[in-house]
């Protein structure tokens, strides 16, 4: 039961964009920095901390300064992402338990490819759908691209905790369910990328002896 | 996947639609021009008070929940003036509804305020220590001293609620009061609430497809000599994909309709028990459309019933 329609959406997500500039700068930079420590071995703790803070920054500056104005149900969904950078900030900074790396095979060049994607190709695309390339959804600044990037980390890593997990295939799903409502077809990638995740693991963790 | 409101420019289902229509009924004149719109408006009494209000209202739902943007602001301000320009009344709003309640003040604050306003909105969180600024935000918001019509949204605390609304009622803060539900939901509960506590309207849904509150909703409103404000209209813009590609009926000539919205329209205000109808749009020919419906004849029971029958055999 949404309470506003597509074309209010990429309104809200055009205003975003310019209340927020130039924070987008910062966003390439980020996402920049998460690709060349997927190359570095040991960078793990990094790559959680840029990662937990993109969860938390979309948490505070989409969610609950801007979709608010909108959505009821924002303030929810603004602490699930806000949940998810604190498990990163706990599993992933404090703890050190992920280690992503590029490591070749199937599940290495799909989570790189899938990290490729949500920070370089999807952005693009999506603001292209909208209508308007400078509202494009930046890793860091909106749910959707760090989601990807997320999920492509987690692909990366091999055998992450399964806890870093839930909540991004949870959102991936929920974000399938808003793309079907409010007609928006290339949201529907989402859920198939957290589907494709979870398969990935699956099958890592299977061939692992 | 649902399809979201076309904009203006592109070919809509109702175009498509009206097109047939005008297609199937040459003879009827096409929408009848605002300025006409002056007499012979179809009005509904208010049990409780006898006031007479227009029988076709307004929602917000989704449509005006735009957020902070200009040019969608503007579109919302020119429907709300074909609106009241059609001699519309009732707006009804709610605070679930994100940005509607600012918007709707918003709008009406760049009409200059018109006299025909029946405002209309509700209050919705569980508590009832909170009611009462939230019912101060929406007048903010409105930028009204008091509302005409305050309802407790989907029953939600309503006991409180309704005990802090009668307060207000008595200290002139609102002048009447209500409790909504939308479509299936706590049926009993909301019976029991109209069979017994001190209301003055009821909202919920019903429709040409949709007439479970025929069964008791309805006649209870009637006994209790409570108003009836009609929500989901159109189910939601479903009914206008059920009768995708149908021309209009011969017998839509009989009660002056020119396209679906005034059929499903006045198949709604011409049960005796209801009040007012309040279809949501965000396009000023829609409202056109729908507003329509304010004038012209309306079915009979047997007409009703034969109505009823094309509809669902489509």
């Amino acid at each position: 039961m949404l309470s506003y329609s597509s074309d209010v959406l990429a309104a809200l997500h055009a205003d975003y964009a310019a209340a927020v500039w130039p924070a987008q700068l910062v966003a390439l930079a980020a996402s920049a920095a998460v690709v060349l420590l997927a190359f570095r071995p040991a960078a793990g703790r990094w790559t959680c901390g840029l990662l937990a803070t993109a969860w938390a920054f979309t948490a505070v500056s989409y969610f609950l300064l801007h979709l608010l104005a909108i959505d009821f149900a924002a303030p929810a969904q603004g602490g699930l992402f806000l949940f998810q950078a604190l498990l990163l900030a706990w599993s992933g900074v404090l703890r050190d338990r992920l280690a992503p790396r590029v490591a070749g095979g199937l599940a290495g060049w799909s989570g790189l490819g899938l990290l490729l994607f949500g920070l370089l190709a999807y952005p693009p695309l999506a603001g292209l759908a909208e209508g308007d390339w400078r509202a494009a959804p930046l890793f860091g600044l909106a749910p959707a691209p760090t989601l990807l990037a997320t999920l492509g980390i987690l692909v990366l890593a091999g055998a992450p905790p399964r806890h870093l997990l839930v909540l991004p295939l949870a959102w991936s799903l929920i974000a399938g369910w808003l793309a079907w409502e409010l007609a928006r077809p290339w949201e529907l990638l989402l859920p198939l990328a957290g589907l494709g995740a979870v398969l990935l693991l699956g099958l890592r963790r299977r061939s692992e002896p | 996947m649902k399809r979201p409101e076309a904009q203006p420019s592109q070919p809509s289902r109702r175009t498509v639609l009206a097109s047939l229509a005008a297609l199937a009924l040459p003879a009827l004149p096409s929408v009848r021009p605002a300025a006409a719109a002056s007499e012979d408006l179809l009005t509904r009494p208010i049990p409780s008070s006898g006031e007479r209000i227009p029988a076709i209202g307004m929602g917000t739902w989704i449509t005006f929940n735009v957020g902070g943007d200009g040019a969608l602001r503007d579109q919302r301000v020119e429907v709300l003036r074909r609106f009241f320009e059609m001699g519309g009344g009732m707006v009804d709003s709610s605070p679930m509804y994100g940005s509607s309640e600012a918007v709707v003040g918003h709008c009406l604050e760049r009409l200059g305020r018109p006299e025909g306003l029946f405002s209309a909105t509700k209050v919705w969180t569980w508590r009832q220590s909170s009611g009462a600024s939230q019912m101060a935000n929406s007048r903010l918001l409105w930028g009204a001293e008091r509302f005409d019509l305050m309802q407790v949204h989907n029953l939600l605390g309503w006991k409180g609620h309704l005990e802090t609304l009668l307060a207000h009622k008595a200290e002139g803060l609102v002048r009447y009061v209500g409790v909504t539900t939308s479509h299936g939901r706590r049926h009993e509960a909301f019976e029991d609430v109209m069979a017994k506590q001190p209301l003055d309207a009821v909202q919920f849904t019903y429709n040409i497809l949709d007439r479970w509150a025929e069964r008791r909703l309805l006649p209870l409103a009637g006994e209790r000599g409570l108003a009836v404000i009609v929500n989901r209209p159109f189910r939601r813009g479903a009914l206008f994909e059920h009768v995708a590609g149908h021309p209009l009926p011969d017998w839509a000539a009989e009660i002056d309709c020119a396209n679906w919205a005034q059929v499903f329209l006045k198949f709604i205000v011409s049960h005796p028990a209801v009040t007012c109808a309040i279809p949501a749009t965000s396009r000023v020919d829609h409202m056109t459309e729908n507003m329509g419906a304010l004038s012209g004849r309306l079915p009979d029971a047997a007409l009703r019933k034969r109505m009823i029958a094309d509809v669902e055999s489509l």
